[in-house]
């Protein structure tokens, strides 16, 4: 029986290297791909977003699928990007190519969703994306959707949080510091960093890039406590540099509030480096969160009983909320077909529990593909729990302030 | 510029290279012995992690302590690679890169599919701790990692001067033909060599996972850095390994705090390249027959 | 090291201009015609994808193939190319076309500075040195802020901006690249370079000792594989739209391009293409097949590499060779062979000049000059300066007991070291200094002590190969000269045989011919009765009176005085790196410093 499935698809993988075409699937099914990488070194990015796409799928089509479309049920295609650009737009135009893609959800690194837009235009596929980076929803592409926020509102919500925050605790924030990686996500977080920060009186005083892999994060560390910032703004981007910089930066004594951008200052891994004590007041921002809606709470229960994992990150609240908007679109477009699926994007105005419980507003994108209430999350490792704290009407905990 | 900064910077560079070091000694003796590069030797490291990982997650074996045994279970997992590669005829160079290519890729792939890619780390009470010395921080960590790898080194050192083993594997290492010609067993001490060169690379990473999270695809952060290092400090011999490992720590650290921190492997690549053209048999090793 | 048919199979035309020329633009035409009638995207995508590494692995050939250096920079040209048609299109709004052409000087001057220094050295340390350039430029342009480099719409002029809806275009531009590529290279394996790259390969100092400028001819592949390298990432980046330096400077770029050859059989014409037709659309199909189990087809990936590596360590076209249609070709082959040596002049027929062709001199002319010349090793003196002169067609042997400094003076008179001090005169010209391959071409040649002949080469190539770099020193058509030197040996029925396959005395009488087919002033002998039994000896040193005999200058450097006192007409003796006595050999081998030299000083004080 093994046998006979397996050459069953290995006909179907001839099949699709023949015809361009991914094996052929019972016609009620409507296919969903989500291109994430899920190899090299940012595998564990794609593996957080798998499971919220694959819980989003389960929960759809437990309540019984797409009604407009007779219950039809979605099915999620994966695919690989790899380690390259090459290998990511090989996926993306073999995912796309077979004609039965209704949506993707992708891609996480933000050069790889560049290059998956460029084909998914040239397709007429639509795209969900998390990624940040500003250049993602420019240049007139009509195809492309994005959940969260750009990487510019995230930088100026964020300096205005700490800058109430600062002044609520008695302070006040004049100086910052950035330290980070030179990979593009924060390149663009720090390019809006350097900008926005004087305009609001924030002198930067220290601005430390290395290329990944830092050797030694000491000296780092010992340069930021020589300048005595009062922020700090994290840009590292592996987990071994975050985990080391945070454990440097310690070890100097410096107590500062401390905010980075992206899910690898949150994972549980982060916290086992770490231990609760080194962690603690260290913020992140996301573009997803679990907010105070009970709706969150309820999913996250569920999380943890699937994966023993004690918490999540945006990576797999995104997708869970991006596979729901797909889900709508289908429902209000009645018909699988990308096109008409991205006409119903375009036009939609979602008041989902399954998305708003985590982008905390309705959904509904600008021209550009921006979703246009977009909020910028900020959690904080409060007493070996990540909380969230911004925006304040939706947050699970007050902010705190060292 | 004050004498905490430079001896912080000094004292970043050696615990660095000491752990180079030991990875370079592993490759002096595949690179150094067999001329082979082979492509896989920091996925053994990498393994040595994860091995030294799985003891402390499920019996709460500390990672240091455990080095030699990990090294031992290394040594073993070497043994099959060791023995295909000794399939290639020598000096194939292509076919021998290409095989270790493909032993690289079967070890991250599998790795990816039965550890996963959650980085994953080791939390000692000696983790996040630091000794303040005069202003110099100094992890617990990367100390203890640091001085075990001495020690592993030395027991090398004496392995390679002391035992028939051993100096049969430096004379392959100088002239595997007039090794030969004297009655060593080529093949057998390259395949010896082989396994010492993947044990010490899981010694090196079971020290390692001590402040360093492991997932499939670490390695490719230290394979450059680990042939460089040999080659600066002379192939052959462990004390060239030794000190090369401890160069390219010092050539990093400095280069960081000296020169843009961005470019701080530049630095190493220009000094490998021009060592290379002006004293190919390395700062410390001997001249490489023609 | 494989064999290779390319230079195996002939003696002067590889294959014929039909199948050479024709048959490639055949095979693009119907390529054209099947992409007018293809229907899928991803196809498409797949064939241009095919043909990009198809032609990048074919650059990389010429490298690590055919001179055999294991590069491992090749993605360096690539990245730069692709880098280039960006900034060119993002800043000045220049269309890639242009950069196209631009690649070629910009992958030209690249390799320069790449090659220049790293080919100088061999082996590992060579792909050691070559792999730091592209992560050097990694690294630079991820600090210069290129990260993400998208290339810039420009969706209202497709044709103009290389920025097509449709993969085809890009196949089909990758194919047009590959039809040039793939003329070169046939323009390549057509002419004598086939001979020196093939000789690099296989013995870069026997190569040398040849005349072939051996560092010269790598860089000028090393600079051509580059340029194409180059003009290829420029249309990469534009398939791809968006450039990252891992992408296009990572080390896998270099090592796929590596596989793609090893697979398919490196260093052979074919080799690359086969390769990339099997290995790309494999993996393509292992990730499509794979695709919700992460990790399983890099491990059938790996596994397949190394299965490869065992079974077939030659490549796919090994395997193929070995197949009866191709085994009857190879045969209908060397019957050609046969044929071809009928029209050479039948051995009797040449007068005693012109049959190894040695140029007749007057008998006082010094030949060599050499001056208080001295060599010191830190504080050890291997030559103590010394000084003969040898006139034109003396026999002279020099000889000495074990470290009298004979192999080191051997070097210099050769050029494989330079004196400390003194003078080396050829003739009227001061060689010192020189490298050997140009004292080679001056006719100053020499034999190994272990011999060196070009192993995958077959005997009448070898000497080919002799006369080759020297061409204008050879008398009359090459082909003739050859032929004689070989009857000279009495290898003229071993002709085609690989000179790998024969025996020792065979290769060591093989590199005299190889020596004297381009007419040399001299011939130096690195201790050539070494390792003979009586008769080999003695067939060697009848041709070698027998080309003393004809006007050649012959020195012979040896260990064993008594057999080369009966042969030579004059004799040099050193000890501890002086020269002790210079004469005739029965008066040198009586002269007591001679004799205490050979015996020891011991015996004088006892």
């Amino acid at each position: 029986m093994w046998h006979n499935k397996i050459s069953r698809r290995i006909r179907f993988a001839i099949a699709a290297i023949l015809l361009g075409a991914t094996p052929a699937l019972a016609q009620q099914d409507v296919n969903i791909g989500l291109l994430a990488p899920f190899s090299g070194l940012w595998a564990e990015q794609g593996r957080l977003m798998r499971i919220g796409a694959e819980m989003a799928i389960e929960d759809i089509n437990k309540q019984g699928g797409i009604k407009s479309m007779g219950g039809a049920k979605l099915k999620l295609v994966v695919a690989d990007t790899g380690a390259t650009v090459e290998t990511a737009t090989n996926a993306a135009q073999r995912l796309l190519s077979s004609g039965n893609i209704s949506a993707l959800d992708c891609c996480w690194l933000s050069s790889f969703t560049l290059a998956a837009r460029e084909i998914a235009e040239r397709l007429h596929v639509p795209i969900l994306t998390f990624a940040s980076n500003d250049g993602i929803v420019q240049g007139g592409y009509k195809y492309i959707f994005r959940s969260g926020t750009g990487t510019d509102l995230q930088v100026r919500t964020s300096i205005v949080m700490i800058k109430d925050a600062a002044a609520k605790a008695g302070g006040k924030i004049q100086t910052g510091a950035l330290i980070g990686d030179n990979t593009a996500v924060t390149v663009s977080y720090f390019k809006n960093l350097e900008e926005l920060l004087p305009k609001n009186g924030v002198k930067i005083v220290l601005n430390r890039v290395w290329t990944p892999p830092l050797s030694d994060a000491i000296p780092v560390a010992v340069a930021v406590r020589d300048a005595n910032p009062d922020v700090i703004f994290l840009g590292t981007t592996t987990f071994d540099d975050s985990v080391a910089i945070i454990r440097a930066l310690n070890a100097v004594k410096i107590k500062r509030p401390v905010l980075g951008t992206g899910a690898q200052f949150l994972t549980p891994e982060f916290f086992k480096a770490l231990g609760p004590a080194a962690v603690d007041g260290v913020m992140a921002t996301q573009g997803s969160a679990i907010t105070k809606n009970p709706f969150a709470a309820e999913f996250l229960e569920r999380f943890k009983k699937r994966t023993n994992e004690g918490w999540t990150v945006h990576n797999t609240t995104s997708s869970y909320a991006e596979l729901w908007i797909i889900k709508e679109a289908l429902e209000k477009a009645g018909s699988a077909d990308p096109v008409k699926v991205r006409d119903a994007l375009a036009s939609m105005n979602s008041k989902n529990v399954q998305a708003t419980a985590f982008l905390g507003v309705d959904v509904h994108f600008e021209p550009n593909g921006q979703n246009a209430g977009a909020l910028n999350f900020i959690v904080q490792w409060q007493d070996g729990k990540p909380m969230l704290v911004s925006p304040p009407e939706m947050a699970t905990a007050p902010i705190k302030m060292k | 510029m004050t004498w905490s900064f430079l001896g912080q910077t000094l004292a970043g560079g050696i615990l660095l290279g000491g752990i180079y070091a030991l990875l370079a000694s592993s490759v002096t003796l595949i690179f150094g012995v067999m001329r082979v590069i082979n492509f896989a030797q920091a996925d053994f490291m990498m393994l040595g992690m994860a091995l030294a990982f799985a003891l402390n997650y499920f019996f709460g074996l500390d990672p240091i302590v455990m080095a030699i045994p990990v090294g031992l279970a290394l040594a073993l997992a070497g043994l099959p690679v060791a023995g295909v590669l000794e399939r290639v005829p020598r000096g194939n160079q292509d076919a021998q890169l290409i095989l270790t290519l493909g032993v690289s890729s079967v070890i991250q792939s599998l790795a990816l599919i039965f550890i996963g890619p959650t980085p994953k780390v080791v939390l000692r009470p000696y983790t996040n701790e630091y000794f303040i010395i005069g202003g110099i921080l100094i992890n617990h960590a990367r100390l203890f990692a640091f001085i075990a790898a001495l020690i592993m080194m030395f027991g090398l050192y004496l392995f390679l001067t002391r035992t028939w083993t051993g100096r049969a594997m430096r004379a392959t290492a100088d002239d595997p033909t007039a090794a030969g010609s004297v009655g060593v067993n080529v093949a057998r001490i390259h395949m010896t060599a082989f396994i010492i060169g993947t044990g010490l690379d899981g010694c090196a990473g079971s020290v390692m996972v001590t402040f360093l999270g492991v997932n499939p695809v670490i390695g490719s952060d230290f394979i450059m850095i680990m042939f460089l290092a040999v080659v600066m400090g002379g192939l052959g011999s462990v004390p060239g390994a030794a000190l090369g490992g401890l160069l390219v720590g010092l050539i990093q650290s400095f280069g960081a705090q000296f020169w843009t921190l961005q470019l701080q492997n530049v630095s190493l690549f220009v000094m490998f390249v021009a060592l290379l053209l002006f004293r190919p048999q390395g700062i410390f090793g001997f001249r490489l027959r023609a | 090291m494989s064999t290779s048919t390319d230079v195996r199979a002939t003696f002067s035309r590889a294959r014929s201009w039909k199948s050479s020329y024709i048959v490639p633009l055949l095979v693009f035409v119907a390529f054209l015609a099947l992409m007018g009638v293809l229907q899928s995207n991803y196809l498409a995508r797949l064939i241009a994808l095919v043909i990009f590494w198809g032609a990048l692995a074919t650059t990389w050939n010429w490298v690590g193939g055919y001179t055999g250096q294991l590069s491992l920079g090749h993605a360096a040209f690539v990245g730069l190319g692709a880098y280039l048609g960006y900034a060119l299109e993002k800043e000045f709004g220049i269309p890639p076309w242009y950069a196209m052409v631009l690649a070629i000087p910009l992958g030209a001057v690249a390799a320069v500075l790449i090659g220049a220094p790293t080919l100088r050295l061999t082996g590992v340390f060579f792909s050691l040195a070559t792999v730091v350039f592209p992560i050097t430029l990694q690294i630079f342009f991820t600090y210069w802020g290129y990260q993400e480099a998208l290339i810039p719409p420009k969706p209202n002029n497709p044709y103009l901006y290389m920025q097509w809806d449709d993969p085809r275009m890009y196949a089909i531009v990758f194919a047009t690249l590959l039809l040039i590529y793939w003329f070169f290279d046939v323009a390549l394996t057509r002419s004598k370079w086939r001979f020196y790259v093939g000789a690099i390969r296989q013995d870069q100092i026997a190569a040398a000792s040849v005349g072939i400028n051996t560092w010269i001819v790598k860089l000028i592949v090393f600079i051509i594989s580059g340029s194409g390298a180059c003009v290829l990432g420029v249309v990469y980046a534009q398939m791809l739209f968006v450039v990252t330096p891992e992408t296009v400077f990572g080390i896998n770029v270099s090592l796929q391009a590596m596989v793609l050859c090893l697979v398919g059989g490196i260093g052979r014409s074919y080799g690359p293409l086969l390769g990339t037709l099997i290995v790309i659309p494999m993996t393509q199909a292992l990730e499509a097949y794979f695709e919700s189990s992460p990790g399983v087809a890099q491990l059938v990936y790996g596994i397949m590499l190394i299965l490869v590596i065992l079974l077939i360590p030659n490549g796919v076209i090994a395997r193929l060779q070995e197949l009866p249609w191709f085994a009857k070709r190879k045969a209908a082959t060397s019957d050609g062979q046969r044929a071809a040596r009928k029209s050479i002049p039948s051995a009797s027929s040449f007068d005693a000049t012109s049959q190894v062709g040695i140029s007749a001199r007057d008998a006082d002319e010094i030949v060599l000059q050499v001056e208080d010349v001295r060599k010191t090793y830190g504080g050890v003196i291997a030559v103590n300066n010394v000084s003969f002169a040898v006139k034109a067609g003396q026999f002279v042997g020099i000889v000495g007991p074990n470290g009298a400094g004979k192999t080191t003076m051997f070097d210099l008179l050769t050029g494989f070291q330079h004196p400390t001090s003194g003078k080396i005169h050829l003739g009227a010209t001061d060689i010192t200094g020189l490298p050997s391959h140009k004292l080679a071409r001056m006719g100053l040649r020499r034999t190994f002590q272990v011999p060196r002949p070009f192993p995958m080469f077959s005997i009448y190539q070898n000497i080919l190969l002799g006369a080759l770099a020297v061409r204008n020193r050879v008398e009359g058509d090459l082909e003739g000269a050859c032929w004689r030197a070989l009857d000279s040996i009495g290898l003229s029925n071993r002709a085609a045989a690989l000179a790998g396959l024969s025996t020792p005395s065979q290769i060591r009488l093989l590199e005299v011919a190889r020596a004297v087919v381009s007419r040399p002033q001299m011939l130096l002998l690195d201790e050539p009765l070494a390792g003979l039994d009586p008769a080999e000896t003695n067939e060697l040193i009848d041709i070698l009176q027998e080309l003393h005999r004809r006007g050649l200058t012959i020195v012979i450097v040896d260990h064993a005085i008594g057999m080369v006192a009966k042969v030579v007409e004059r004799m040099i003796v050193l000890d501890n790196g002086s020269l002790i006595a210079d004469g005739p050999p029965d008066e040198v081998t009586h002269l007591p410093r001679v004799v205490e030299a050979y015996l020891g000083t011991r015996w004088q004080d006892a």
